[in-house]
């Protein structure tokens, strides 16, 4: 009984409340020396092509929380991309706080919210070049109604969110914790500064991060995704949606007809990205080297294949979970690998230290 | 591992972590200043505390001594309105005429032979300004004219009655059988002592 509690003491729950699944991930330890995934689950709530009601979806908390059988009262979760704005801006070098207050002064220049009805928190990136006393900064704010919503949605199963994160900077952060040693793994070269496209496809939305070598330049959400191939598939086949689903989501090879689908839609994202890369190239002076490609669009079989032959940059399908430990998953880390680009937010905030 | 970008945008991470932020030192000399402030306004409050119940206790001994200073009053009035009637009365008593000592000189002058028959003062009120003494008597034998006419001379020679009495005179002297019948009237017209 004692063991149990101890060993439940150190457990981590992750939940990516997505825009067709809940990701749940039960991690233990610290990244990276002994950070082991315990258990995971990803529950569909959009068969339909339609979302959940608030009810709906704390009643599939409930019933998922009392599968993993989890008793903490903290909780790390992750706000979508498409309901955040992320900037980067240069603000003078001074201390986080000092930050906070010099952005919340002024949040309305950098994003187009109303600072009243907004949530916000900054970060320096240390690593980011800048003018002399500059400093780069990530800066990320939300609707307070989202915010409000994510937490009265965890109260409702007497959760608390302790982190709360946004999705593209948790792609971000698992790439920067992963992408050595992926390189590495895959036997492929370092890339200091050059261009790198991050894209994290998920279901309704893709986030594109572009990174010069590990600093970030810019982040954008696409209004496109997995559902965009879905609906296109049933459109051509002239099928209903759960049955276009269906056919979609089959393991292994894609059909030729989803394959087209999904080419297609690949193809408008790869259009967005390209234009994103322009625009580098243009006030930075980098081009696109390499696409990192995660989500549930990633972990189709041959996407990064489609992606190099359609942008025309070599393509990797990231496995951010490279130095973590999945043995504990016994009989489920086949599933679990086929799935883990869609698990990538969640890593990204499972990864990180509370800080307190 | 390269450093990851620290975004959280849970209120509650945000109140926790400035519940764990060690207090902020607040510097020696404002707690010197708050400690001396707050230890001179419980002195002051324990002098006032102390004042107060002082006036409070000479309040109600004050009130406890109205009546006696009431009476005080009632009776330094009553004193003064004594001493002025004693005044009076000493005036009036230094300024009256005694009697017993002149009464006693006047029965040791008076001669062998002489007798009084009536002594009449008017007016009676030894305090009035101008006083007649009206000695009547007789002398019998045979020196009763002589003897009334020493009578006379000693009365004059009496500084009990010269200081009182400023005129002796020998009013009448008449002839009964062998006895002298004599008047003598005495006056004064000032107070005497």
């Amino acid at each position: 009984m004692l063991g149990l509690w101890k060993r439940k003491r150190g457990i981590t729950l992750t939940i990516d409340v997505g825009s067709s699944a809940l990701k749940f991930l039960v991690t233990s330890g610290s990244y990276p020396d002994n950070f082991v995934v315990r258990d995971f689950r990803m529950v569909h709530t959009s068969a339909a092509g339609k979302q959940l009601s608030a009810g709906d979806l704390s009643a599939v908390l409930r019933h998922t929380l009392s599968q993993l059988n989890i008793a903490t009262p903290d909780v790390r979760t992750v706000i979508s991309g498409r309901q955040a704005v992320v900037r980067i801006v240069e603000l003078p070098r001074t201390s986080r706080e000092e930050l906070r207050k010099s952005v919340a002064f002024q949040l309305s220049r950098y994003v187009p919210l109303n600072p009243e009805e907004s949530v916000f928190d900054c970060a320096a990136l240390a690593q980011a070049p800048a003018r002399d006393g500059w400093q780069k900064c990530m800066v990320v704010a939300s609707r307070r109604t989202v915010v409000d919503a994510i937490n009265e949605l965890l109260r409702t199963v007497n959760l608390t969110a302790l982190m709360l994160d946004v999705e593209p900077i948790c792609v971000i952060n698992a790439f920067l914790a992963a992408v050595d040693d992926f390189d590495r793994e895959e036997g492929i070269a370092r890339i200091e500064s050059g261009g790198i496209g991050l894209l994290h496809m998920g279901s309704a939305h893709t986030d594109v991060c572009i990174l010069r070598g590990r600093v970030p330049v810019a982040c954008r959400s696409l209004d496109m995704g997995e559902m965009d191939v879905i609906k296109d598939y049933a459109t051509q086949q002239r099928i209903e949606y759960p049955e276009a689903l269906a056919a979609y989501q089959q393991a292994g090879e894609m059909a030729p007809e989803v394959r087209t689908a999904y080419t297609r839609c690949l193809g408008r994202i790869l259009a967005e990205v390209k234009t994103s890369f322009e625009y580098c190239k243009r006030e930075f002076d980098f081009s696109c080297e390499r696409l990192y490609l995660t989500g549930g669009m990633a972990d189709k079989v041959g996407a990064a294949a489609l992606a190099k032959d359609l942008h025309g940059v070599p393509a990797f399908r990231f496995n951010p979970f490279v130095k973590v430990e999945v043995n504990a998953l016994d009989q489920r880390i086949g599933e679990f690998r086929a799935v883990m680009g869609a698990f990538t937010p969640a890593l990204g905030v499972a990864i990180r230290a509370l800080g307190l | 591992m390269y450093p990851l970008i620290e975004i959280n945008l849970s209120e509650e991470f945000e109140r926790l972590r400035k519940k764990s932020m060690p207090r902020k030192q607040v510097p020696a000399a404002l707690g010197i200043a708050i400690a001396v402030t707050i230890a001179s306004l419980a002195v002051f409050y324990v002098f006032v505390y102390i004042q107060t119940g002082q006036l409070s206790r000479t309040k109600s001994q004050l009130s406890a001594l109205s009546k006696s200073l009431s009476d005080a009053i009632a009776y330094q009035a009553q004193r003064d309105s004594l001493r002025t009637r004693a005044g009076a009365l000493d005036a009036w008593h230094a300024a009256r005429t005694t009697w017993a000592g002149r009464w006693l000189q006047l029965a040791q002058l008076t001669p062998e032979f002489v007798y009084l028959a009536e002594v009449l003062i008017t007016p009676a009120d030894p305090q009035a300004n101008s006083q007649r003494l009206l000695l009547r008597g007789k002398a019998f034998g045979a020196a009763g004219e002589s003897d009334v006419l020493r009578f006379v001379d000693n009365l004059k020679r009496a500084s009990l009655f010269t200081n009182c009495f400023n005129s002796v005179t020998l009013a009448s002297v008449t002839s009964e059988g062998t006895e002298k019948v004599f008047t003598l009237e005495v006056q004064r017209s000032a107070t005497a002592p």
